[in-house]
């Protein structure tokens, strides 16, 4: 028994190098986990308080720039409207709003800190649970997609970027089929599309829309154009490189979605598949 | 002895915020990452026990990583190098016994040994980090000249600001 204390203590450091390593293992597994929450993330109240002191700074120095586009995106808006439609037919005119119901609501937020430059890229936006922001919300801006909510805190909440190894877009190119969109890894202004069927006639600047299927996005938002695409010989599936509409350089204000139907169709989809 | 401490803790906390307030928001396109902080770890006083360096090693790693989801990915790396340093340290600096020089320095250890031991430990940081984060072999190439341009990059602001900041700290 002494020689093990002795051995143990005469070996300690490598003992607690490995230790150290084991535990930091674990943090990696642990916060690879696409859905898992994690307890210690940038979520937490002191990372966040940090940052936003810091983004208070920037925001000061971008301020022109950011009321430019909301300036644009409110002039978008306002064509929107039905009082600057004008009716084709005085005699005649549908409501057609009563028809509809809203489907998304909408939770403007700021980007407080943004990643581009890694494989696996996080946002932090200063909205959280005190502002009814929830876990698996997508996020869009008035460019495009953004991405999705992994983890909520009071008053902050962390986005796995669209720009991230593991996050997946269902889109459509024009008017074609339902499929999904990735990203490669390195280009922050290029995403990939490599299950579209080859019986599908494309074309360069083809524009790409999410699908809306899985109601993390609002359908047919406008994600980027085709800039690229290539069929392999002997291959049944193209090669699509998209180019992105949305700057993630300069992302600053991005609104959180919140479906008001996903509910039922996730007790629904839970309904087959616990059968 | 306290007085070694205090200059740890006031490093420790000045290494984080220049790199997650200041570093992070530098972005030089995909190839390039910019890490300052090990230097921390290359800059620990030689008399230390290896011990403590690698818990402060990992807890430096660890709250890096707080302010980019990857707190287990920095931790990794940044104990492996304090793991590795002892070795360098006798390697390039055969002579030194911890007894004169308290920490490795620029001006102590002449120009090109110092640049050696400092890129032998960033490239081996960042080559567990940038490996890790892919996890993967699908992209081989890429992360190899990401891992060489960054250690590369990294390097050249350490040495930069070792010249510029911390000579004056000698005598």
């Amino acid at each position: 028994m002494r020689n093990l204390f002795q051995f143990l203590f005469k070996n300690f450091q490598y003992l607690l190098f490995i230790i150290l390593e084991i535990i930091s293992g674990y943090l990696i597994v642990k916060e690879s986990s696409f859905h898992q929450s994690a307890y210690i993330n940038s979520s937490n109240q002191l990372v966040g308080d940090l940052l936003e002191k810091q983004h208070q700074v920037k925001s000061f120095i971008y301020l022109r720039k950011e009321n430019d586009s909301l300036a644009a995106e409110n002039a978008r808006l306002r064509g929107e409207q039905p009082y600057s439609l004008l009716s084709i037919k005085d005699s005649f005119f549908i409501v057609t709003d009563s028809n509809k119901r809203p489907a998304f609501k909408y939770i403007s937020a700021e980007v407080i800190n943004n990643e581009v430059n890694k494989v696996n890229n996080y946002l932090i936006l200063n909205k959280g649970l005190k502002n009814r922001v929830r876990k698996n919300m997508g996020v869009i801006c008035d460019k495009g997609v953004v991405g999705i909510v992994k983890d909520v805190s009071d008053d902050f909440c962390v986005v796995i970027s669209l720009l991230n190894s593991k996050s997946r877009v269902g889109v459509r190119v024009d008017k074609g089929n339902y499929v999904s969109m990735f990203w490669e890894g390195y280009d922050a202004t290029t995403a990939s599309i490599n299950d579209l069927p080859k019986h599908i006639k494309i074309k360069k600047n083809d524009t790409v829309f999410t699908s809306g299927e899985s109601w993390f996005y609002p359908p047919n938002l406008m994600v980027g154009t085709v800039k690229d695409y290539e069929l392999k010989n002997g291959k049944n599936f193209y090669e699509i490189k998209v180019k992105l509409s949305n700057d993630f350089y300069a992302l600053k204000n991005v609104y959180v979605v919140q479906s008001l139907l996903r509910a039922q169709t996730d007790t629904l989809l839970s309904k087959i598949h616990d059968e | 002895m306290s007085n070694i401490y205090i200059r740890l803790v006031i490093r420790f906390i000045f290494f984080l915020l220049f790199q997650v307030l200041v570093l992070n928001n530098i972005e030089l396109g995909g190839l390039m990452n910019l890490y300052y902080y090990p230097l921390f770890v290359l800059l620990l006083p030689l008399r230390m026990p290896q011990w403590i360096s690698l818990l402060l090693s990992f807890v430096l790693g660890y709250s890096v990583g707080l302010f980019s989801n990857s707190s287990g990915l920095h931790a990794f790396s940044t104990v492996i190098m304090a793991f590795v340093r002892p070795f360098v340290i006798q390697i390039i600096f055969p002579k030194a016994d911890g007894s004169d020089t308290e920490e490795i320095s620029l001006e102590q250890s002449g120009f090109v040994n110092f640049i050696l031991y400092a890129f032998i430990l960033i490239f081996i940081h960042h080559f567990f980090l940038f490996i890790i984060e892919v996890w993967s072999f699908t992209k081989f190439y890429f992360t190899i000249l990401k891992i060489f341009t960054s250690s590369i990059v990294s390097t050249s602001l350490i040495i930069l600001s070792e010249y510029l900041f911390w000579r004056k700290r000698i005598k």
